[in-house]
């Protein structure tokens, strides 16, 4: 890793900050999200009325969205009146640990783009992205991870690479 | 006789013997790497499992599941770092014997009592599994499995959840994934805004792949920090003379009882069973002080209760078709993918594979002893290698396991979302098991009430719903209600999971001022063997040698 992250023992306490902002903010995403589930449980089209006490395509959804906008409004009201519960047992966040996430998930973003290509057309042959597009992905990850050395950039991602490539796409056959 | 013979042959395929062996390398690597559960593996490995016969598949999870029970004692005796959760309590007393220069006797009587801990285990799920599944299908009618549905999943919430509040929400947000797609009943689509890949619901094992294994990646990657604390070399004697064998009889009677039946609990699994195992040997040990410096009877405690709940699990997984834990979640997901529906007319329809469950889990857990007892001394190197090796290699698995499982891109994309938001759910408290299993029986429970409803005007009210669906109701509210009364009587600041207040307050003092005497001795040199009476004038030699103290 590179040697700008903290160094801790192991019996350092490294616990997150109780955050009611944080709490209030996700009562609010949860309300959000139920309610529109609700709202949209509410325009299902339903290809048959259902029979007389029997339920319909709607009532399950409608009964969970309902069940969750009241879970939702009671986190909200607790999160608003109550001091924020402690987060001891969650890790705190470390220097340049959102940055090695979002990377993360550019760069695999990138690759399944990439990976749809398939293959593409070069000097008269047809190339295979997957093999190419995955050693260098590996790569990537490895340098965002802090790896410097010739072993994790180079052999280890082709090493992976090759045995990906023999075992699915060879003896399983997936087409990768 | 003829499922007998049935599960016996299907054994006998050599090609089941390779995919053991694949699932106990991985299973043991999994477990060896503190940050990878095995829920995570199996997760991992139903991806690449799905193109197999069932019991080749089976071979390969099952194996996983009881290795990984074995792998995980390792960081936790050499490091004080559980593999995974099973084997939080056998930090309690492993680490200690470890620092007293006897980790090679903690990780070989943890190896053996583990090995009897599932055997034992596996006596129950033979017994057990037949008729649970008998009884569940002569009187499990619509109402019942409703209720019983209901039941499971309260019960993971109210075990997994620090929030009850929080839990049902997860509960609640699986529940509501289980709705998208077209419903079985009458065709119609729901949530699926027209997207094609939405109409047949979310791949599930996209999502648990996401939920246990992209998130758990992404949070290692942002909490993570160099350790300065390394692993223990000295390992020493490896071998327990007869007068320590003889001591660990107590507590194995005693955890293993605690074991087999906490297994039996849906939702409840080794990190519960280990916690009260351990505790329930120390109140009947004749040297309850020895707990937590280092006792025998401590680490055999917690070890026992742990494995001994593998059988229990998987009974109540296959007969009910409730899982008993979360790798079994991931399980159910990859056996109803092979065309097997776990649930109480499973063993009636294959009895067969009672048998072959049986004899995969009875190889995979000798194979696995005598792997843990040949190679310890490599799995020590294993603690060493670099984060960046395995969080490269389990993302690009993830992502090609998931492509795997339908040869289309959008799981992969399904993956990462559920990645993304599992990570999200894991930093505000909100537990992954209680959204697996509201997506995994959501389906299971809409079908069932939908029925109960249609009968429910036509008879008796107490014609249609028996006393078992009352009873699994009542017990599913108390499920939730009582740990959130618990919890409220607790002080705020000590508001905690099931499995975070098992032990109570003067026990955990006690544990840390333990280990806190520990951890100032030096680690172990070579051939030196400290007793754990040494660590009560720990403080003193800390002051006296505090050169040895900073290496």
């Amino acid at each position: 890793m590179s040697t700008s992250e903290p160094l801790v023992g192991g019996d350092e306490h490294t616990g997150a900050a109780a955050s009611r902002p944080l709490e209030i903010t996700f009562a609010v995403v949860a309300l959000v999200f139920t309610a529109t589930y609700l709202y949209l449980g509410t325009q299902i089209t339903l290809r048959q009325e259902a029979v007389p006490g029997q339920i319909d395509a709607r009532f399950w959804p409608l009964l969970l969205g309902t069940c969750g906008v009241g879970v939702s409004i009671a986190l909200l009201v607790f999160a608003i009146l109550r001091p924020a519960p402690s987060r001891d047992d969650i890790e705190r966040i470390q220097p340049g640990g959102v940055v090695r996430v979002v990377a993360t998930c550019v760069l695999t973003a990138v690759y399944v783009a990439l990976w749809a290509m398939s293959s593409v057309v070069a000097f008269g042959y047809r190339i295979e992205l997957f093999p190419i597009i995955t050693a260098l992905f590996m790569a990537a990850l490895m340098l965002v991870f802090g790896q410097r050395r010739w072993l994790g950039l180079v052999i280890y991602p082709i090493a992976v690479t090759a045995f990906i490539y023999v075992l699915f796409g060879m003896l399983l056959r997936v087409p990768l | 006789m003829n499922a007998l013979i049935d599960g016996i042959g299907s054994l006998l395929d050599v090609s089941v013997l390779l995919y053991m062996l694949v699932g106990l390398l991985l299973g043991f690597l999994v477990g060896a790497f503190p940050g990878i559960t095995a829920t995570m593996a199996v997760a991992l490995a139903a991806g690449f499992t799905m193109t197999l016969e069932p019991v080749q598949g089976l071979a390969v999870l099952l194996t996983i599941y009881v290795a990984a029970n074995f792998g995980d004692r390792v960081p936790s005796i050499l490091v004080n770092t559980p593999g995974t959760p099973a084997s939080i309590a056998t930090t309690l007393d492993g680490y200690p014997m470890a620092k007293q220069g006897r980790a090679g006797l903690a990780l070989t009587i943890s190896a053996i009592v583990s090995a009897i801990g599932i055997l034992a285990s596996l006596v129950l799920f033979a017994v057990a599994a037949v008729p649970v599944a008998t009884f569940a299908r002569n009187f499990f009618k619509s109402p019942e499995l409703f209720a019983l549905v209901v039941f499971g999943i309260a019960i993971m919430i109210g075990i997994s959840s620090k929030s009850m509040l929080k839990g049902i929400l997860a509960g609640l947000f699986g529940l509501m994934l289980g709705t998208v797609g077209t419903y079985s009943a009458t065709a119609d689509r729901r949530y699926t805004f027209g997207i094609l890949e939405l109409f047949e619901g979310f791949n599930f094992i996209a999502v648990i792949i996401g939920l246990f294994g992209i998130a758990e990646l992404f949070d290692q990657l942002l909490t993570y920090h160099r350790s300065k604390v390394r692993p223990i070399s000295s390992l020493g004697r490896w071998w327990p003379n007869r007068a320590e064998l003889r001591q660990t009889r107590r507590a194995l009677a005693v955890s293993g009882g605690v074991g087999l039946g906490v297994g039996l609990i849906p939702a409840a699994g080794g990190d519960i069973a280990g916690l009260i195992g351990w505790e329930r040997a120390r109140k009947v040990s004749k040297q309850p002080e020895q707990f937590g410096k280092g006792s025998i009877e401590g680490i055999t405690a917690s070890d026992t209760a742990s494995s001994a709940t593998l059988g229990g699990s998987l009974t109540t997984t296959m007969a009910l078709g409730i899982p008993g834990d979360s790798v079994m979640a991931v399980m159910i997901g990859s056996m109803i993918i092979w065309g097997i529906t776990p649930g109480p007319s499973l063993f009636a329809d294959r009895p067969d594979l009672v048998v072959s469950i049986t004899g995969i889990m009875l190889i995979a857990t000798l194979l696995s002893l005598g792997l843990s007892l040949v190679r310890m001394r490599g799995m020590v190197k294993l603690l060493d290698v670099p984060q960046p090796y395995l969080w490269s290699g389990i993302l690009v698995f993830c992502i090609i396991g998931t492509f795997a499982t339908s040869n289309s891109l959008s799981t992969v994309v399904t993956m990462l979302v559920f990645g993304v938001i599992g990570v999200l759910l894991k930093r505000m408290s909100v537990p992954a098991g209680p959204v697996v299993l509201g997506l995994l029986l959501g389906p299971l429970a809409e079908e069932n009430l939908a029925r109960t409803l249609a009968i429910l005007p036509t008879r008796p009210f107490f014609e249609v719903v028996s006393p078992i669906a009352i009873v699994l109701l009542v017990l599913a509210v108390l499920s939730i209600a009582v740990p959130a009364v618990r919890n409220a009587r607790r002080p705020r600041g000590k508001r905690g999971s099931f499995a975070e207040s098992i032990l109570d307050d003067d026990t955990v003092a006690d544990i840390e001022a333990k280990h806190t005497a520990i951890d100032a001795l030096p680690d172990p040199m070579t051939g030196v063997v400290r007793t754990p009476d040494e660590l009560d004038v720990a403080p003193t030699a800390r002051r006296t040698r505090p050169e040895e103290t900073d290496k």
